[in-house]
């Protein structure tokens, strides 16, 4: 397949979300062939309908990320350097990235499985997640339900930061499915064929490298919340002491209150809180993966939003990469690096979207008009292919 | 913190009252003002009524019985509608506490002993097992079929079997007890385990929980109200199975008293008895739940 992103010369003008978001428009990205129990047609028209969409998409025009002095204490890089697509520069465009020396503005463009090197140099490490064809059934025979099929992305490791990918697509997609393989929970882990690697091996098992915050809430109700966000430390054998002071700084860093909240049990939480309790306990250990699996799926809008804004600030400061299952194509937009869409079930990846990243308070970013089109022209894509495979069935 | 808006606004309080005005005028004066009167709680369906209420009415039915005991035992052997050698009256069972005092404190210590020392032998052996049961299956499936048919033999059939074991010493009470409610711990304390959520164990593998970590530190310390809930009711039980272990060749307990008081036609004191059986096991269980709520309080539910 030859993709024209594989080439390291540059394009013509592509991308004009501007803010170095770099998308690659529609045009030329690979597109996943329609699954084959749908109608090929009707799907085939709601793609070609969904690239010309993507190209005009490309053209909203989201205001540039723009980085003034009080945004020092976040190390990126001034992104209004590297204006929307420069087709004069050569192929070593300054790397220009959230962080430091990242090359996060050319960065890949993961698209319908193929991995591609950001323009210039292939990196060296492996990425941090690897999908090849991954196909998950249960059971056999004529019960047998596939829950996804012929899965493949990769999701790039920079050093010193991480991708957010927003994993959006209909109810039963098989997206639980996905990041429950990464996690390596039963019994979607393992997959029944291909190769799901993390940092290039395969995966054994759970492990506290890669953590998981569910839609439900999970505090354990015997534990204060102090306890719980320590629960992790406890089990890796770090002494009492040391534990609880390190839970207390991060039941702060969650937005909530070492004084008031530290000996509350989870029943005395509104489910915010739990969340937060939750997001804490796996963050202080630290992984380099984090995956979320609807997480703010339950809360009501204006807590959801606060809770957007405490996770951008969080990555921003730790750099995992982040795997976030939504419904909400707001929620997507607003948080993700990429957008991975799927589609009916069997699940495939339909399309890997690029939006801008978080540069302003969730409830502020989704007041703009042009952040509400990009959102807009979203949702007509899904619900273009939802109709068409509907019609399929 | 952060769900402020979340609970309801208290409803406005109704305007204060003018001069304490008759109900009916309250009525009216709610009619007049267009604020609906919400339905009294005795038309409300499910509706606690009031404290003093619910004391009042459950008083009122105890004095109702007593009422109705004393009548259908007044006078003599002769005139009273129900023979004193069934139904002895109230004076006369409430009189008979003289002569019971005597033996009473040591039938309620040696009972007690035999009903503790069974509970606590059967609930080390099924909560232990119950724990590895509920987390390893394969130990489950492999004592399943044993423990249906423990749990299926009607307690007075161990009976005779325990006689024959354990002759008529301590011995023989204890286990009875013990193998009496044993498979009740264990299965309890299986289901206990089971009904953890899995997500709980799915959170602490992705924290980086070993195996034997969630077990300690998140399926037993979750289950374990569970676990004492059972073990309260099977206490409660127990006490009743050991006055029928008692019935035998025993020297002293509740049991013996109340045998012996049978055998010597005297009634007033088997009734008395009950009342003082039916305080103790009311009082244990009350004891029991008062720990249990005050070491368990994440679970609202106890």
């Amino acid at each position: 397949m030859s993709d024209p992103k594989d080439e390291p010369g540059p394009h013509p003008a592509h991308s004009h979300l501007p803010g170095g978001t770099g998308t690659g428009p529609a045009g030329g990205e690979p597109i996943k062939p329609a699954t084959p129990a749908r109608d090929p047609a009707a799907e085939a028209a709601a793609l070609a309908a969904f690239e010309d969409r993507e190209r005009r998409l490309a053209e909203v025009d989201l205001p540039p990320r723009r980085v003034t002095e009080a945004d020092t204490d976040e190390p990126r890089e001034p992104e209004a350097t590297e204006t929307p697509d420069s087709p004069s520069k050569p192929a070593e465009a300054p790397p220009v990235a959230r962080h430091e020396a990242v090359p996060k503005a050319v960065g890949p463009q993961v698209s319908g499985g193929t991995r591609v090197a950001p323009l210039g140099k292939p990196l060296a490490k492996p990425p941090v997640v690897a999908f090849d064809k991954v196909t998950k059934t249960y059971g056999s025979g004529s019960g047998a339900f596939t829950a996804i099929k012929d899965v493949s992305f990769a999701i790039e490791d920079y050093p010193g930061r991480g991708e957010l990918v927003s994993i959006l697509g209909p109810s039963g997609c098989g997206k639980s499915t996905v990041i429950r393989l990464i996690a390596g929970l039963l019994p979607q882990f393992p997959q029944t064929s291909g190769t799901v690697l993390v940092d290039g091996k395969p995966i054994l098992g759970p492990g506290p490298d890669r953590g998981m915050v569910f839609q439900d809430y999970t505090s354990f109700d015997n534990r204060s919340v102090l306890e719980n966000v320590a629960f992790g430390l406890e089990c890796r054998g770090v002494p009492t002491g040391e534990r609880l002071d390190r839970a207390r700084a991060w039941i702060s860093k969650v937005g909530l209150s070492i004084k008031k909240d530290a000996d509350k049990y989870p029943h005395e939480l509104s489910g915010g809180m739990r969340q937060r309790v939750a997001i804490a306990r796996t963050l202080i250990l630290e992984p380099r993966i984090i995956l979320m699996d609807e997480p703010f799926g339950a809360l009501d809008p204006p807590t959801r939003t606060r809770m957007q804004d405490n996770l951008v600030e969080l990555w921003r400061e730790q750099s995992p990469t982040i795997f976030f299952i939504t419904h909400s194509i707001e929620e997507a937009v607003f948080l993700g690096d990429h957008i991975l869409l799927f589609s009916n079930s069997p699940g495939t990846v339909l399309k890997t979207i690029r939006v801008p990243p978080p540069d302003r308070p969730s409830i502020e970013m989704q007041r703009d008009p042009k952040f509400q089109q990009v959102v807009s022209e979203i949702r007509d894509v899904i619900d273009r292919l939802e109709s068409s495979s509907r019609a399929g069935d | 913190m952060t769900q402020g808006g979340d609970k309801p606004k208290p409803v406005a309080k109704p305007a204060p009252k003018a001069v304490a005005p008759k109900p009916r005028a309250v009525e009216a004066a709610a009619a007049a003002s267009g604020v609906p009167r919400p339905p009294p709680w005795w038309r409300t369906l499910r509706a606690d009524p009031p404290f003093q209420v619910r004391v009042a009415i459950g008083a009122g039915l105890i004095a109702f019985i007593v009422l109705l005991w004393w009548l259908v035992t007044r006078g003599d052997a002769i005139s009273a509608l129900v023979s004193p050698s069934k139904l002895p009256s109230p004076g006369a069972v409430l009189g008979s506490f003289d002569s019971l005092k005597g033996n009473l404190g040591e039938g309620i210590i040696a009972t007690l002993e035999r009903v503790f020392g069974g509970v606590l032998l059967a609930a080390i052996v099924g909560v232990v097992l119950g724990v590895f049961a509920g987390t390893n299956r394969m130990i489950g499936a492999a004592v399943a079929p044993l423990v249906i048919f423990l749990r299926s033999i009607p307690m007075g059939a161990l009976l005779p079997l325990m006689l024959m074991l354990f002759a008529t010493g301590e011995k023989q009470k204890v286990m009875f007890i013990f193998f009496a409610i044993v498979p009740f711990v264990f299965s309890d304390t299986v289901k206990a385990i089971s009904i953890v959520p899995e997500r709980y164990v799915e959170t602490a593998q992705t924290l980086g929980a070993s195996n034997r970590q969630i077990l300690t530190k998140v399926l037993v310390p979750l289950a374990l109200p569970d676990v004492i809930t059972s073990l309260r009711f099977q206490f409660g039980l127990a006490l009743g199975y050991v006055m029928l272990a008692e019935a035998i060749a025993t020297p002293s307990g509740l049991g013996v008293m109340l045998n012996n008081n049978e055998r010597m036609g005297n009634i007033e004191q088997n009734y008395a008895l009950l009342f003082v059986i039916a305080l103790l096991a009311f009082m244990i269980d009350f004891v029991i739940r008062f720990f249990q709520r005050g070491v368990f309080q994440w679970r609202r539910d106890l």
